[in-house]
Order: structure tokens, then C-alpha cells, then sequence
């Protein structure tokens, strides 16, 4: 068995397809080429494809396609789109019907290896971890807990500092020292131990990118996370201003 | 939402039809309305409260007005309260009251009878100049929570997608029913040093904000990996 990865490829123009053949085998990647949609349907569902290529522009029944996969193989399977339109509104079908990207043609091939790239080391890293188990289709929910710092509060949040990336839109709980000493100032429920905020802002504070020289560790991110006003009331946003006026509560 | 969502405002009046006629405009626009009937109960509520406005009837009662307005900006001896806006409640006929009142401290006026518009603007200006001193810390630790799904289990650790993207080598707790039935509570484990890579699906958004969530490997410690390995051993956990 060869251990290629192998990217299945549906697109009507001859010569687009020839091209991206080329390019693929110079990336170290077998490609699997059609231009039959129920013969792209017959080998994606047989697995065994780190990718697959679908065409928006030469075939009527792509997003059917994709969402043929996505009913029968679920989220596991990596599709990307291929367009000459980028429009907003194609984007978002494709996105819609359950492709994980899209890419414009005419293809860069930078672009095209580095976004293969990111495929394939998915697949290596959720391989990797198959010493372990799988478990089942439905995920298990849980909570993720990780270390921030609090570096300043006004009267509607605070600015955080964390190795971790937070996008702007995240909700979360923000919770530590200053936010137990806020909630027993006012004895806003005594031993609240965290507040619910919204992510507005995220910046990188360090100031470089990672990049492969300088190891993704010394990376700090900055945001400012809002207090949630639909979910802290009236009291929170007093105790809040009350801190900030006197300062923490003695004793 | 309204244009006074999330603003805190004192009315200190012992008249109840003033205090309804300033509801009535107050309340819809979403602001926090509390109410004080004398000077005494006016200075404790605005000590208690920090409000972003102070609306004050200068016909209350015994010159309570101007006895509050004294305290409140002069010997309290509290930096904020020289600060917070207040805006007086006046009669036409009694201009000398205006000016006592703008000598101690009232940021401006209005003149009754009341106009709901006048009052609606003037205090939407003045709650908003308000500005509440901001608190450097020398970052002081803390920490954030969010929701997550566990994709895989086993002894090399978890795979996860979260809304957010998880650095390399950093300290996180896990907790969830799975880890829970391990019998192993809540653990704290390193990240993984391969990072987070692409989202599983972009449809339907697996994060609660409706953003694409990305995933982490992330390893768990030696007690904890052996336990995951004998339950992971028959497949599927």
C-alpha cells in the first residue's frame, strides 16, 4: 500500500486538469482525476483520500456532490471547491453545502501547496493520534480551561493576555483573582468565581508572526473581552465600577 | 437596545410625579434607574451605586437638593464623586436656586415642566461623559473557560475543537462526562507542540459563536495516558 497521499479530483476542463496533475505529483500527492460525477461519487465513497477537488464552475451538480459525501462519510472528509468566481455568494453555497475551503482558479501553485499542506498535516496529526480511540460520531462536550492574564479592567471589561488565539465573537467565562475580588466587593453572589464576557478584540502582542525560526511558544495574544450584558446584570456592572472607584474590599 | 442600555441613573426626588415622568422616558431607553427621597439616602445610594448620571429635583424637600449637591461634590472627600455628572432639576421662577445650584456642582439643568425629549438627550450626553478610571494590573493571573468537543481519546491524548486556537507547551484543563466515566475528573495536561490545524467541518459551525472552531492535540500525563489506554484498547471509548 503506498503511502502517497492520494487527493480525488472532479473537474470538466481538460486542460485545468492536466495542469493540476502536474502540479500535484510535483507536490508529492497522487491525484485521482474524473470528470464523471457519479464516478467521483463512487471512488469518494470508497475512501482513502486525504482531499478532494470539486469543480463549481463545469458541473451543475457539485454541491450535490458534497453534500452526498457529507451524508454518507460525515465531517471527516476534506472538500475543497474549485471556482473561477469568488463571489461572496458562491463562497458561501460552497461553504453552505459542507465544503472545509475554496480555492480561486486560475490556481497559484504556492497557494495550492501551501493549503495541501495544511490538509495533509491535518490528516498526519488525527492519524498520529490513532493510538487512540475514536469516539464514536457524536464528540463529547466538555470544558477547556486555559491560563490568561488580566492586564487591565474598565467599567465594561478587560484586557486579557494569553498564549492562546481567542477570535473576536468567542464567548467564554473569564475568571481569577480579579474577577473574585469584583464579585466580593459588591457580594455580587459570594464565590462567583468567573463572569461571563465577549470576546471584541484579538491582536497578536508579540512582535512577530510565528514562524518555523522562532517557535510558536514565544507567541502572546492580546484581547479585550467585553462583560456579557445580556447575561451580567445591573449588580455585576456596580460592583465592577465600584472596584475600579475604591479598589478591592479589605478583609 | 436603548440608547441608555447599561447606564446607571440616581433620581433623588420626593416627588413621585417627577420620579414617573422621569421613568417614563428613562426606563424604555434601557438605563438602571434607582431613586432617593432625601439628601441623607442620596449621598448613601450614590456612594452605593456609582452611578454614570445623578438627576437631582432642586425642590426637594428642606433644601435637601442643595445639601445633597454640597456633600456630594465638596466633603465626601471621594476623587469620583467631584467627577460623576449631575444634572438639577430647576423652576424657571426660582433662578437664584439654578445658580446655587451650578456654584455647587451641577453640570447643567433643565427647566420643569419636563420635556421628555430635552431629558432623554441631556441625559444620554451627560451619562456618557462619565468616564470611570481604568485599573493597570501587573498582570494579575486568571483564566478562561470555553466549551469543547472531544473528537478522540487515547494514551498520546486528546484531540479537541474549540473555538479557540490553542498554543503549543501551554498548561489547559479538560473537563467533560468522558473524562468523568475514566475516572480521572478534571485534568490538567500540555498542549500538544504540533498546534492546531484545520476545523473538521465549517458546516454547521461546531462553536458556540458561530465561528469555524479549530482543534488542538493535547497530551495528558503519564496515570491519566494509562487509564485512557486500557479503555481505549477495545476501540471505540
Amino acid at each position: 500500500v503506498s503511502d502517497t497521499p492520494r487527493v480525488l479530483i472532479i473537474d470538466g476542463d481538460e486542460l485545468f486538469r492536466q495542469g493540476l496533475e502536474f502540479a500535484l505529483r510535483k507536490l508529492g500527492v497522487e491525484p485521482v482525476i474524473t470528470a464523471e460525477s457519479t464516478d467521483f461519487l463512487r471512488r469518494a465513497l470508497s475512501g482513502g483520500f486525504a482531499l478532494m477537488l470539486i469543480d463549481l464552475d463545469s458541473n451543475p451538480l457539485a454541491l450535490e456532490i458534497v453534500g452526498q459525501v457529507r451524508a454518507r462519510l460525515g465531517a471527516s472528509p476534506r472538500i475543497m471547491m474549485v471556482s473561477k468566481n469568488g463571489d461572496s455568494q458562491n463562497v458561501l453555497n460552497a461553504l453552505r453545502a459542507g465544503a472545509n475551503d475554496f480555492i480561486l482558479k486560475p490556481l497559484d501553485r504556492t497557494h495550492l501547496a501551501a493549503k495541501l499542506s495544511r490538509y495533509l498535516r491535518t490528516r498526519e496529526i488525527l492519524e498520529n493520534a490513532a493510538v487512540t480511540a475514536s469516539v464514536a460520531d457524536s464528540r463529547v462536550p466538555g470544558k477547556l480551561t486555559c491560563f490568561a492574564r488580566v492586564t487591565e479592567v474598565d467599567e465594561r471589561g478587560a484586557r486579557i493576555e494569553s498564549p492562546h488565539r481567542i477570535p473576536a465573537g468567542t464567548s467564554l467565562q473569564l475568571g481569577g483573582a480579579v474577577i473574585r475580588e469584583i464579585a466580593g466587593a459588591a457580594s455580587v453572589g459570594s464565590g462567583a468565581s468567573s463572569c461571563p464576557v465577549k470576546i471584541t478584540a484579538s491582536w497578536l502582542v508579540s512582535e512577530s508572526l510565528p514562524t518555523e525560526d522562532q517557535p510558536a511558544s514565544q507567541v502572546m495574544y492580546g484581547a479585550y473581552a467585553e462583560f456579557d450584558r445580556s447575561r451580567c446584570d445591573a449588580r455585576w456592572f456596580r460592583a465592577v465600577r465600584r472596584w475600579l472607584v475604591d479598589g478591592p474590599s479589605k478583609g | 437596545m436603548g440608547s441608555l442600555s447599561g447606564i446607571e441613573i440616581l433620581i433623588v426626588t420626593d416627588s413621585t410625579e417627577v420620579l414617573a415622568q422621569l421613568r417614563k422616558v428613562l426606563d424604555p431607553e434601557g438605563a438602571w434607574v434607582s431613586d432617593a427621597r432625601t439628601a441623607r439616602s442620596a449621598l448613601s445610594a450614590a456612594l452605593e451605586l456609582h452611578p454614570h448620571l445623578v438627576i437631582c429635583d432642586l425642590a426637594l424637600l428642606g433644601h435637601g437638593a442643595f445639601i445633597f449637591l454640597r456633600e456630594f461634590r465638596a466633603s465626601l472627600g471621594f476623587a469620583h464623586t467631584t467627577k460623576t455628572p449631575v444634572l438639577a432639576l430647576g423652576d424657571a421662577r426660582s433662578r437664584e436656586g439654578i445658580v446655587q445650584a451650578t456654584q455647587l456642582g451641577a453640570t447643567d439643568c433643565v427647566l420643569k415642566p419636563l420635556q421628555a425629549l430635552l431629558i432623554a438627550a441631556k441625559a444620554e450626553k451627560l451619562a456618557k461623559s462619565a468616564i470611570f478610571p481604568k485599573r493597570v494590573l501587573a498582570a494579575s493571573e486568571g483564566t478562561i473557560a470555553v466549551p469543547m468537543e472531544i473528537m478522540r481519546a487515547g494514551e498520546s491524548g486528546f484531540v479537541i475543537e474549540s473555538p479557540i486556537v490553542l498554543g503549543p507547551d501551554s498548561e489547559v484543563k479538560l473537563e467533560s462526562a468522558l473524562i468523568d466515566r475514566l475516572g480521572l475528573g478534571a485534568i490538567l495536561m500540555r498542549t500538544g507542540t504540533r498546534g492546531p490545524f484545520e476545523p473538521a467541518s465549517v458546516t454547521p459551525p461546531r462553536s458556540e459563536t458561530g465561528q469555524v472552531a479549530d482543534i488542538g492535540l493535547i497530551g495528558v500525563d503519564p496515570k491519566s495516558a494509562k487509564a485512557l489506554r486500557e479503555l481505549a484498547s477495545g476501540g471505540e471509548l
